[in-house]
């Protein structure tokens, strides 16, 4: 549909949390991926990217075009400036349906669904903390502390 | 069509050796190629497997597939999934299990979608379906606040599975298995990705997924200053590790390897001492597998004490030197 050098994309959804979005486009498209990226700089047709992993951070180079997820320590939002509002309320965003992009019905929403929602429930919490009380804080606190020695846990 | 039977567990090695997440995919996996009267398979990929194919067998794999080129020795997503690629065609299981980890996460969707079939990530359970030997996937949702359980028609069946949530099996070094050398050839050309460097910011001293007991600290502590002095103390006294709620990292008061959550690190000590922590559902989603949780926080409605097994309602300031205190004592008398 139009020219790319990077496709940004968020690591998960905050609904479905499932973090397949960017993957996918990448597959789909035949590009290299990149994700949990939080520094992203280009020279010379490559992004070089910092990567999070559990213990720090790796440094990735990928050929560009590439997909990219970042994280959300990529950076704090820019407050809009009054100017950037106004200038938005005269942009018109283009709003694609499906047909415009070429899909069919039956490969959207529920019916191009590949996995199938079987149950959607809250796990009941049992809520039966014991609160240990005391006349001030450093009472409670104490309290605390011989009450976790008399359930063994200290 | 080709016929899918068995579970290919995805492994992962750490510093040479089988992974714990691995372990505790064998352990669900092989519970599940036990319902299913089927074998437990699992890939291992790296310049050099060595020994941990020995151990997933230890750990009840039937099978190891052992794929050793010297373009897998670090993770890269371009060569894993062309090396995973290759083992299902070989092995066309039924189930597929990786990591929802910093690995898994990556290369699970990847393989599924070049699989064409369906994958549910960060599940929590696994089961098969006796009657039609389908996986029922059940996963959070909605930041934790939901579990969803999904199925699908799709083979192979695929999901990644949140560390800790399954227990391995006891190590048995007894255990009879084979272990195949699979070669494969990889596109070089399609590999696009290549690690520069890798760069540990990790603090010194005791990881915070091995530790035992974790005293945490959350918006309510206020500024860096406690997570160094007074939850330090607590943690150093119980032979612990200190961690932070999102806020609290966000804040830079804290490292983002402290940070526990959903989009963090996700851990199950035996204790878990929450401090000033609310206990948003996204904070939870990363401490409630802990076994006891302990939770201090000024606000009597707070979630925490909803998740809490012990709570203490009163200003941390108050009530933290006063229980560090009486601790001490007890752990000296």
């Amino acid at each position: 549909m139009g020219e790319y050098d990077i496709i940004f994309c968020g690591r998960q959804s905050s609904d479905w949390d499932a973090g397949q979005v960017g993957l996918g486009v990448a597959e789909i498209l035949g590009l290299p991926a990149v994700t949990l990226a939080r520094k992203v700089e280009i020279s010379d047709g490559k992004a070089r990217i910092e990567r999070v992993i559990p213990d720090g951070y790796e440094v990735v180079e990928v050929k560009l075009p590439a997909v990219v997820t970042v994280t959300s320590e990529l950076g704090a939002l820019r407050y809009a400036a009054l100017k950037g509002i106004m200038a938005a309320a005269k942009k018109q965003p283009t709003i694609w349906k499906p047909a415009d992009i070429g899909l069919e019905p039956s490969q959207v929403g529920a019916a191009g669904r590949r996995s199938k929602l079987d149950k959607l429930f809250q796990p009941v919490k049992e809520g039966k903390c014991e609160m240990v009380e005391g006349e001030t804080g450093a009472e409670a606190g104490a309290a605390l502390a011989t009450r976790l020695r008399e359930a063994k846990l200290l | 069509m080709a016929e899918y039977k068995g579970v290919l567990v995805c492994g992962e090695l750490s510093d040479g050796k089988l992974a714990a997440i691995t372990t505790e995919l064998l352990g669900c996996g092989r519970r599940l190629a036990d319902d299913l009267k089927e074998e437990l398979c699992c890939m291992l990929a790296s310049d050099a497997v060595g020994e941990a194919a020995k151990d997933a067998i230890a750990f009840g794999a039937d099978k190891v597939y052992a794929v050793e080129n010297p373009a897998l020795k670090e993770y890269v997503a371009d060569a894993y999934v062309q090396a995973a690629d290759k083992v299902v065609a070989e092995v066309s299981p039924r189930v597929v299990l990786a990591g929802q980890t910093s690995v898994g996460r990556d290369l699970a969707p990847r393989l599924a979608f070049r699989l064409g079939t369906s994958l549910s990530t960060d599940c929590l359970e696994l089961t098969v379906d006796p009657d039609s030997k389908l996986l029922t996937q059940t996963r959070p949702v909605y930041g934790g606040n939901a579990q969803a359980i999904f199925s699908s028609e799709l083979m192979p069946q695929m999901a990644t599975v949140r560390a800790k949530a399954m227990s391995p099996l006891e190590r048995d070094g007894s255990r009879a298995g084979e272990v195949v050398a699979i070669k494969v050839d990889l596109d070089e050309a399609k590999i696009a990705t290549t690690v520069q460097e890798t760069v540990k910011e990790e603090a010194a001293g005791l990881k915070l997924e091995d530790a035992p007991v974790i005293v945490s600290g959350g918006r309510g502590m206020g500024g860096p200053d406690p997570f160094q002095t007074s939850l330090k103390e607590l943690a150093d006294l119980l032979r612990g590790a200190v961690g932070s709620s999102r806020p609290a990292a966000d804040n830079g008061w804290t490292p983002e390897a402290l940070h526990i959550g959903l989009t963090g690190k996700i851990v199950a000590p035996d204790i878990y001492i929450a401090v000033a922590i609310s206990g948003a559902s996204q904070h939870m989603a990363g401490c409630s597998g802990s076994k006891h949780i302990i939770a201090i926080n000024k606000d009597p409605d707070a979630n925490i004490f909803k998740e809490a097994e012990f709570g203490v309602v009163g200003k941390y300031e108050d009530v933290l030197p006063a229980f560090t205190a009486k601790v001490k004592e007890l752990l000296a008398g």
